[in-house]
Parts: C-alpha cells; sequence; structure tokens
C-alpha cells in the first residue's frame, strides 16, 4: 500500500507541468508544402480559415478555388472531410504551433502554418 | 478468507491477455467521436499537463486523465499519439482482465469446480469485449473496479474496497449507483469495529481520493474539475441516448423526444429518475432494516452471500439503465460480469444468456460496426422496442429471485 501511495505521488507530480494554452487557432492556416508559392501547389487545402466557434471551415482547394466545408469543432480540433466519405482530424501540434490532418488515402500527415491572424 | 496469490492462475490470466492483445486494433463506433475525445484530450495533456485538462472543459472525471497520461508517456508526439491512441485499448482490456481474475477468485473461495475456466464465459463474450476492443469505450474499468469493491466487501477487505471504490468514482460517475449498497455493507462491517479502527480503515481511500485530485487542488482548478463533471449531467437532454430501454417501449422514437416534457407535471427525466430511486430504494430496504436492526420480528437476518450481494447490484444496475433517461447503450456494461459470476455461482444460466443477447443488441443496434454501415437495421431482433422488451424480461426475472430471498426471510410471528 505504500508504494501504491508512493507511485500515486511520484505520478501526480510528473504529470504536473504548470503550463497553460496560448494556442488560438483563429486564422489563416497554409500548408507547409505550399511554401510562399500556392500558383504550383496542388495540395489538397492549400490554405484554411478557421474563424471564432466555426460550423464550416473556408478551405482553399488543390484547383485555388475557396469554399466552405462542414465541420464539427471541439478542443482545437477540427473534422475534415477528404476524398471518398474519409474524415480525418485537423489537430494542433502545441509545441510548434501547427495544424495538421492525418491523410488516411496517402497514409501521410500535412502540416499547416498560421500565416495570419484574424 | 481472501485466497492466497496462486501464481499458477495469474499466470493463466496474463496469457489470456497476450493473447487478447492481438485482437486489439483501430476500430472505433461510427464517426469516431470517443476515439477524437481521448487523443485530443492526450494531445493538450501531452503539453500542459494533467493538472489543466479542465480548463478544457472535458467531461469525464480524473481517472481518465491519468490513463490517457499513460498513452502520452510512450507516445511523446501528436503524431504517433494520434496514430497510436487506440493503445488506450491495452490499458482496459488489462482492467477487464484483472476483474476476470476476482471472478475466478471468488469462484475458487467458493470450491465451484473448474473455477479457473469458467470465468471465461464472460471474458470470450461478445457482449462483454465489444465495449472496449469494437467501440473504444472503457466502461470495463470502472464496472470492473465496482465488482473488485464488492468481492473485497465479501472477502472481508473493507478498507481495499473502499481504495476500488474510489478508483470506480473517480474512472466514471455512473460508479456512483453502487455508493448505497457499498455504504450498506461497509456499515454493516464496521459496526463491530473501533472508532479507531474505522478511521484507519477510511484513511486510505481518503488519501487515494486527495492525491487523484493532487494535480486540480495544487493549480486552483478543483472547482472547474468538478463543476466540468457535475455539469455534463442533463447535457443531452434526450429520452435515449442509444439504450434500449423502458422509454422505447412507451415510444417508437425515444431518440427524437425531448426528456424535459412530461405528463402530470413531471418530466420524463423525473419519472424515470423517480422509478430508478424508489425501486432501488425498495430493493435496498430489507438489507437497511437488518443492519439497522429494525423489524427483527418480521424479517430475519438476511444472508450477505456474495449471490446476494451480486443480486442486489444487478438489480441496481437494471433500474438505473433501464428506467433513467438520457442512457447510453454502454451503461448496461456492468451486468455482463455481475450476471455472468451470478450465474456461475447459481448454476442458473439463461438470465445470463438473456444479458449478454440484450447488451450485444442493444451494443450493435446503436452503433453497427459489424454492419458496416450506418443505416439502421431492419430486422426485428435489433429493433429497440424488441430488446427493450429483453431487458424487461431479464430484470422482472432478477425481481423474481430477490422477490424469493426476502420471502424466505420473512417471518410472521404472532405478537401474543
Amino acid at each position: 500500500m505504500r508504494f501504491f501511495y508512493f507511485f500515486l505521488i511520484i505520478v501526480s507530480l510528473l504529470c504536473c507541468k504548470s503550463k497553460e494554452s496560448d494556442f488560438n487557432p483563429v486564422g489563416v492556416w497554409r500548408d507547409d508544402s505550399c511554401k510562399l508559392d500556392l500558383e504550383y501547389c496542388n495540395s489538397r487545402f492549400q490554405e484554411i480559415v478557421i474563424k471564432e466557434s466555426p460550423d464550416s471551415l473556408k478551405v482553399r482547394t488543390g484547383e485555388g478555388i475557396w469554399k466552405n466545408v462542414v465541420t464539427l469543432n471541439k478542443w482545437h480540433t477540427y473534422y475534415l472531410e477528404l476524398e471518398n466519405g474519409h474524415i480525418s482530424l485537423l489537430f494542433p501540434n502545441y509545441k510548434k504551433n501547427t495544424l495538421q490532418y492525418y491523410d488516411s488515402i496517402n497514409n501521410r500527415f500535412i502540416y499547416y502554418t498560421k500565416i495570419k491572424s484574424i | 478468507m481472501f485466497p492466497k496469490v496462486i501464481y499458477k492462475p495469474v499466470l493463466f490470466y496474463i496469457i489470456i491477455f497476450l493473447i487478447g492483445s492481438f485482437f486489439v486494433s483501430d476500430i472505433y463506433v461510427w464517426g469516431k467521436h470517443d476515439r477524437s475525445c481521448w487523443f485530443t484530450w492526450s494531445n493538450f495533456i501531452s503539453n500542459f499537463g494533467i493538472e489543466n485538462i479542465y480548463k478544457f472543459k472535458i467531461d469525464y472525471p480524473p481517472l481518465v486523465t491519468y490513463l490517457l497520461w499513460v498513452i502520452t508517456q510512450f507516445n511523446p508526439t501528436p503524431e504517433r499519439l494520434f496514430l497510436n491512441i487506440f493503445h488506450t485499448k491495452y490499458i482496459v482490456l488489462f482492467f477487464e482482465i484483472i476483474s476476470i481474475y476476482f471472478a475466478y477468485l471468488v469462484l475458487y473461495a467458493k470450491k465451484i469446480k473448474y473455477a479457473l475456466f469458467l470465468p471465461l464465459l464472460i471474458l470470450f463474450n461478445v457482449s462483454f469485449w465489444y465495449n472496449n476492443l469494437l467501440f473504444g469505450q472503457m466502461d470495463g474499468i470502472y464496472s470492473g473496479f465496482a465488482f473488485i469493491s464488492l468481492a473485497l466487501v465479501y472477502f472481508k477487505k473493507p478498507s481495499l474496497s473502499i481504495v476500488f471504490y474510489v478508483l470506480c468514482f473517480n474512472f466514471k460517475f455512473q460508479g456512483i449507483i453502487f455508493l448505497p449498497l457499498l455504504s450498506l455493507l461497509y456499515f454493516n462491517e464496521f459496526k463491530t469495529y473501533t472508532f479507531k479502527k474505522i478511521i484507519y480503515s477510511l484513511l486510505p481511500g481518503i488519501i487515494l481520493q486527495i492525491l487523484l485530485l493532487l494535480p486540480f487542488i495544487l493549480i486552483g482548478d478543483l472547482k472547474l474539475a468538478i463543476n466540468s463533471c457535475t455539469e455534463s449531467l442533463g447535457r443531452y437532454p434526450i429520452m435515449s441516448m442509444g439504450a434500449y430501454n423502458f422509454w422505447y417501449i412507451i415510444f417508437k422514437k425515444a431518440h427524437e423526444i425531448n426528456d424535459y416534457i412530461g405528463i402530470f407535471r413531471f418530466s420524463y427525466n423525473s419519472y424515470g429518475l423517480m422509478l430508478f430511486f424508489g425501486l432501488s430504494g425498495l430493493t435496498l430496504l430489507p438489507l437497511s432494516l437488518n443492519f439497522l436492526n429494525i423489524g427483527k420480528r418480521y424479517l430475519k437476518k438476511i444472508d450477505l452471500s456474495f449471490e446476494n450481494i451480486l443480486l442486489v447490484s444487478i438489480l441496481i444496475i437494471l433500474f438505473f439503465f433501464f428506467f433513467n433517461t438520457q442512457m447510453h447503450a454502454r451503461y448496461s456494461h456492468p451486468l455482463i460480469i455481475f450476471s455472468g459470476v451470478l450465474s456461475i455461482l447459481k448454476k442458473d444460466y439463461l438470465k445470463f444468456s438473456l444479458v449478454s443477447i440484450a447488451v450485444f443488441l442493444n451494443m450493435e443496434g446503436a452503433s453497427k460496426i459489424f454492419k458496416g454501415n450506418i443505416v439502421e437495421y431492419e430486422l426485428l431482433i435489433f429493433q429497440p422496442w424488441f430488446v427493450a422488451l429483453i431487458f424487461l424480461t431479464i430484470l422482472l426475472l432478477y425481481m423474481l429471485d430477490y422477490i424469493k430471498v426476502i420471502k424466505a426471510h420473512l417471518s410472521f410471528k404472532s405478537i401474543h
């Protein structure tokens, strides 16, 4: 029992990081693979615009067209529909201040960096 | 009374766990909402620690966040966390097998033949592993803790039982339904204790509770933690959130009806609560009278066998699941281990078979994982009213058993 409590105290202290979140997803996010030139970028969603409490995201598609995509938004995370019914999560990397989603069709992560706050 | 640890059975269940681990996969219920919760919370915990998680407005008790913290220690990057969040299923499976091991200990103590193998009837039952391996939820952990807690009362280890109940309640708030029965059993146990011994028995549970809340106390978020969880009550004011219960016998589309409407000045939500509390109170009344030495002339001392404790627990779980509104399909999960062990002890497998069928039909009917698409089942056996009738049958059969127990203890002696 003593070992159990000792273990629990250690866990309780270890899991404390005393750091509060300052991550703000609201803004314009650009696919890292597009870098500065959207002209030659063929990414699925070149840019993503996130507003306060959205029920939809504004995305710039590979064809350069802006469209609204319906989403569910909770805990800094957004549901994102890819092709053929594949749904992924757009979620933050708090350390790097980036957003990313897992492209389950091509089995890779797509990263976004914030280029503008709204 | 508590059986000594026997290494062969421990090894046997470790092997079962290792075999079970091969079946763990990234399958979740449609929409993967639960998977998203586990992942986003873990991702946050990984960066800002457990103590800040209630700023995120999560609505689960603290012990779940500790489990997620363990997962983050093996998956330090968000990418690995996203791909491996289903590893939570290994932990749930581990605790489920511990609860099955305790089922074995009870059977072993009761000198049941094939005590080692019979609990596998519960473990290999699809209705038992559906919740974790397919749905991706964690009800197996709190159900297991509740079962272990009751088993430890039976083994005359009230202090350790309180520790497991604290774990149960801190894992899922539904664990509160076991509190009245456990309180009565603790009261009965502590009656012969000195005040000092009672304090010593309560202390481990109290210390554990404080330690579990320590990160939130240190950062000043305790109130936020309590509020986050209590505010989740009534968040979805729907007659049924997928539980095929009493309300589906009355209303065809219970999942579309707001439970704040009602008849005769009471909401359906209130009727559900009244039925749950009323019937639970009636069930616990004979035990309470016994323990308080009231009405000895009419009610003989009820045998506190583990069978009777399980029977009362099963009835309370059934009242909770069957009559309350806002119930999810998975809230019936504790029934399986309780009913399974009781059936083995009594060699009466009919009710356990019915429980397994009803729980499975409800889980699959509501989540459609085997079906492969989210279109409603048209088969009769998956219709909510049909499954609700099976649950009603189970409820009546267990009530009948309990009435028989009480009747056997009634005595109407002449006052003269």
